[in-house]
């Protein structure tokens, strides 16, 4: 093969490159044959001496992939930034039955919009990768920061930004947000069949919705739940506290935090579980204390409920559970 | 030898080919090949990534007419052998161990 019949060829084969890397590799072959022809060496034998150009192009690619020089690192997160390019948000275009956010240190917030798409909104900067994705009616949002560390000044990306979903009030279906070290924040959807809120260190607040089946897990960062309803709520963090109000599940309704109090008013619930440690669980519940099977526990404090008081007529329960601090939970009439 | 360990070594002896002085491509070829078949296919990515990672720099200087790519060492790549030959010690003591092992 002569020499630009194989540069040719091998162009061929690295068309998958950007042009700066496709032009890197062809100098460098081509600089070889000519140094090879300058001392001497025959042009056709040294260019069947490296091979046909598919495998030399198959091994350049195959390396390629695996270490990306900071060049090409840059360029991809320039490039590939956005699935679709946001015209009024992100909107989705069909029926949505389940939404799906998946940050990272951004706040999420959910809001009711009367009518109109299911819809994100976000002002993304050079260091945002975003995707959205809408298949058989299911709507995912996929954000991360992505940062170059060869890029100066990536840090004003963590300033107070938030994703704003706008969710029609009648939406029906289920509702899955995942962040990280940034608070979540959701209201006035009454249609949930399923949510469920994951972070960490940051809070959730959850106020007046209908959520079937309610999730809400976080850390270091308080749960707040207000006016909710739904058949069961289970909510986790730790070193924070949690508090309940106006809160009424059909089914179950549990809160686990450590270290902090937990502040229940109005709430009612046929199984009822309470746990921290080292500090109160305190407020009223609705409903009729002789309806519930009470287990209690706490240590060097004041219990104002029985410890272990159960008869078998009784079909609805409550646990309660900390150490080293009070507790302090009454039932009030039907609201 | 076992392509993966010949693709680690191949690394060390083309940056063992830098340590006097910058070299270009050809260059680098003719003074590994005597130790190892390196073809050029593989040279490429090799360069590539040590530029990459920061073992070696680049530079360019007309040589006849033309343009020459000239590889130079940089001090990752240097560490990188002494890590080598840090390891050669022991390395030694494995093939003596196995080569002791296979004579009985």
């Amino acid at each position: 093969m002569k020499r630009e019949e194989f540069l040719n060829a091998l162009e061929k084969e690295l068309s998958a490159l950007d042009t700066h890397e496709r032009c890197c590799a062809l100098e460098f072959y081509e600089e070889l044959i000519s140094d090879g022809s300058d001392s001497g060496a025959d042009e056709e034998l040294l260019i069947a001496g490296f091979g046909t150009p598919k495998e030399i192009a198959g091994q350049i690619l195959a390396d390629s992939k695996l270490a990306p020089t900071p060049e090409e690192v840059k360029a991809a997160g320039e490039s590939d930034s956005f699935a679709r390019p946001p015209k009024d948000g992100f909107a989705a275009d069909g029926a949505i039955h389940a939404i799906v956010i998946d940050t990272g240190n951004t706040a999420v917030e959910l809001r009711p919009v009367a009518s109109g798409p299911v819809q994100v909104h976000f002002n993304p900067s050079q260091h945002d990768k975003i995707s959205v994705l809408e298949e058989n009616g299911v709507y995912t949002f996929r954000h991360r920061i992505h940062f170059n560390p060869f890029t100066l000044g990536w840090f004003p990306a963590f300033g107070p930004r938030r994703i704003v979903v706008d969710v029609p009030e009648d939406y029906s279906g289920t509702v899955l947000v995942t962040d990280s070290n940034a608070g979540l924040t959701a209201t006035g959807l009454r249609g949930v069949t399923e949510a469920r809120f994951e972070t960490s260190n940051a809070r959730v607040k959850l106020h007046d919705m209908h959520i079937d089946a309610l999730e809400v897990k976080t850390s270091n960062g308080g749960v707040e739940l207000q006016d909710l309803s739904g058949s069961s709520c289970l909510a986790k963090t730790s070193d924070a506290r949690i508090s309940a109000s106006g809160c009424e599940f059909s089914k179950r309704l549990k809160l686990r935090t450590s270290n902090s109090p937990i502040r229940l008013w109005k709430c009612t619930c046929p199984d009822m579980e309470f746990v921290t440690s080292n500090a109160s669980v305190s407020g009223c519940l609705t409903g009729d204390a002789r309806d519930f099977a009470i287990k209690s526990h706490t240590s060097n404090a004041s219990n104002s409920l029985p410890e272990h008081m159960a008869y078998p007529d009784q079909t609805k329960s409550l646990e309660v559970r900390t150490s080293n601090a009070k507790i302090d939970v009454r039932f009030v009439g039907e609201k | 030898m076992d392509t993966q360990r010949k693709k680690g070594v191949l690394e060390i002896c083309v940056l063992a080919a830098l340590q006097k002085e910058p070299s270009y491509g050809y260059s680098i070829v003719g003074a590994v090949t005597p130790y190892l078949s390196v073809s050029e296919s593989t040279l490429y990515p090799i360069l590539r990534r040590l530029e990459a990672s920061g073992c070696v720099s680049t530079f360019t200087q007309e040589y006849s007419g033309r343009l020459r790519k000239y590889y130079k060492l940089e001090p990752p790549g240097k560490e990188k052998i002494e890590q080598f030959l840090a390891e050669a010690e022991e390395m030694r003591r494995i093939y003596k161990y196995v080569e002791e092992e296979s004579v009985k």
